[in-house]
């Protein structure tokens, strides 16, 4: 497996449009998450909602028009900040361009009846706009989505298939996701905390998310980012419960640590999945220590973004790594005691330190997992 | 070594075949999907009491899955890790999707269920065939407006260069109020090749199309 290089990352979310807005305001200790009321219930949900009129703004700022959803809006955000980025044009055939989203605009199904019109009218929009050459790759495969599209574009790139690829992950907070999420019984009345001994279940987030990835190292100056190994397994015990001892999870670091090489004590941070589930956070702990990784640094970000679902993986990442290129911890907000059986390193201030390399991880339904090693160069 | 097709199924108006063979069809008159999978499921004669808790989607991957996987041999020859899946479709978990929105739509008669919602992402069917078949390698699931054999070829090559697997199952799995079909078909790297049907885009979109190209024995 050969290495790619990350040339320029986009986050919009509640929090701001950029990925440096995003840092700026996650550095001092904002979360996006607020209480929001839905029709179907008399109690508000702690969800991350992009403000419309904002978003509208900056949709128009950037030169977009004509009949976009509010996800739609949101991936033409992110895309388009990336595009003045890139080293080739955005429709060279050395390009491809990897949506990852569980649900897409899913809110459509209550008015029509048929999957085709929740994303197919939206890729095309994008691929018009931007005069795609190839046909986007959509990858939706639960929460490990946005992660595994960056998986997936490595292996791509590593096999010269494409010079670049750009991963953009983007999903809704629905009254879809949401009241299924809440029948389940996952969903926390109060901020999500991830990993404490008062974690409830999650809060629902919304974000379109863009990393671009490319062969060769971007031309610019200054410190970079590498993909260096990433890997995915199935734990095949449930469909949607975590394996109680990690297995999967356990089995893609150990891949990724046999595939690079790098001792636990040589990474930074693991950015983990985090969901604030007594389950999830539990497993994710249990395979930490597994891997010799308790005493690694780690936290989750879902308490300032919540769950963004397939884009979290992609934002997720493009927050580790702008917290390596500025040497700074993100601490994991609303953490006080740690919740889970076994020894984690929480991330409690946001220290400056010399950082070299993080670890990222995601898990999700249908038993999933993904781990991928960036690393400073 | 070259990467073979060595085993397919196909699951389409009310027939299941295997390697272009007709294994079962059900009986006529009777075209609905429920009906269908209900038949199919008790011919196949196994005794899996979870297959009754899976939505359409997940039944219909099953049955294929079912009828192709045990009969390969695939997992006598290859590690578990070492065999990944790379699944998709066009319209996700359409039948759920839909099943759920019922429950939603009117926020005065609001009953989502979660033995429903667990199936309204795509992915599940593929983590019941993990479970089902104890596979624990890398998985995708891809969406697509219709079967994209050039993108199957090109990320199922990469899967088996890239060393994330030895063997590929993959396929496409539709299912919608207006009909369903399932194709699946394993990929190995053969030392022979002779006689065998070699992957390229070009036999996937054969197989895909055709029920039938041409008869042949597994790899041993």
């Amino acid at each position: 497996m050969s290495v790619c290089y990350v040339h320029t990352t986009n986050i919009v979310s509640n929090l701001g449009f950029t990925t440096a807005e995003n840092f700026k305001a996650v550095l001092e200790g904002r979360s996006g998450l607020d209480m929001h009321a839905f029709d179907f219930d008399t109690q508000p949900f702690c969800t991350s909602v992009i403000d419309e009129t904002k978003l509208d703004e900056a949709f128009t700022a950037v030169g977009g028009e004509g009949e976009y959803t509010k996800l739609g809006k949101m991936i033409f955000l992110s895309v388009e900040s990336v595009r003045h980025e890139l080293e080739t044009d955005i429709s060279s055939p050395d390009l491809l361009w990897i949506l990852c989203t569980t649900k897409a605009d899913i809110n459509a199904l209550a008015d029509v009846d048929t999957e085709d019109e929740v994303l197919y009218p939206l890729v095309h929009k994008i691929e018009d706009h931007f005069s795609l050459y190839h046909k986007p790759m959509i990858i939706s495969n639960a929460c490990i989505s946005g992660l595994q599209g960056l998986i997936a574009a490595q292996r791509l790139i590593s096999e010269g298939a494409y010079r670049y690829v750009i991963i953009t992950g983007a999903d809704l907070v629905s009254t879809f996701t949401l009241s299924g999420f809440n029948a389940f019984k996952a969903t926390s009345n109060d901020y999500c905390r991830p990993f404490d001994q008062a974690r409830a279940g999650i809060n629902l987030g919304e974000a379109a998310a863009t990393i671009v990835l490319g062969k060769e190292p971007p031309l610019r100056k200054g410190d970079k980012i590498r993909l260096t190994a990433g890997a995915i397994c199935n734990d095949a015990t449930h469909i949607s419960a975590p394996s109680r001892t990690g297995e999967g999870l356990y089995n893609a670091i150990q891949q990724v640590l046999a595939a690079t090489g790098a001792e636990q004590d040589s990474i930074d941070f693991i950015s983990a999945h985090g969901t604030a589930t007594i389950y999830n956070d539990e497993m994710e702990a249990c395979a930490f220590f597994r891997a010799g990784l308790d005493n690694v640094p780690m936290h989750s970000l879902k308490s300032y973004f919540g769950h963004t679902l397939g884009a979290a993986g992609v934002l997720e990442s493009a927050m580790a790594m702008e917290s390596l290129l500025e040497n700074t911890f993100i601490p994991m907000k609303w953490f006080e005691n740690s919740g889970v059986t076994h020894h984690i390193s929480p991330i409690l201030y946001p220290a400056t330190q010399q950082m070299q390399r993080c670890l990222k991880t995601s898990s999700g339904f249908g038993g999933n997992n993904a781990v991928v090693l960036f690393e400073k160069c | 070594m070259a990467q073979v097709i060595t085993s397919y199924c196909k699951i389409k108006d009310q027939q299941v075949l295997l390697n272009g063979e007709l294994v079962l069809a059900a009986p006529s008159g009777n075209a609905d999907i429920h009906h269908f999978l209900r038949y199919t499921y008790e011919q196949l004669g196994c005794e899996y009491p979870r297959f009754f808790k899976m939505d359409a989607l997940s039944k219909l991957c099953f049955c294929a899955a079912e009828t192709m996987i045990p009969q390969s041999g695939i997992v006598n020859r290859t590690d578990a890790g070492d065999i990944a899946l790379l699944f998709s479709n066009r319209q996700s978990s359409i039948l759920s999707d839909k099943a759920h929105q019922e429950t939603i739509n009117d926020p005065w008669n609001f009953f989502p269920n979660p033995a429903v919602f667990v199936y309204t992402l795509p992915n599940i069917m593929v983590g019941e065939m993990c479970i089902r078949h104890q596979l624990t390698g890398d998985t995708t699931f891809l969406l697509s407006e219709g079967f994209d054999a050039d993108m199957h070829h090109r990320y199922l090559d990469c899967l088996m260069q890239q060393g994330a697997a030895q063997a590929v199952i993959s396929g496409w799995v539709e299912a919608d109020e207006n009909g369903y079909e399932a194709f699946l078909y394993m990929v190995e790297d053969s030392m022979v090749s002779a006689g065998l049907l070699p992957h390229t885009p070009g036999s996937l979109t054969a197989l895909y199309h055709n029920s039938k190209i041409l008869t042949y024995g597994n790899v041993d």
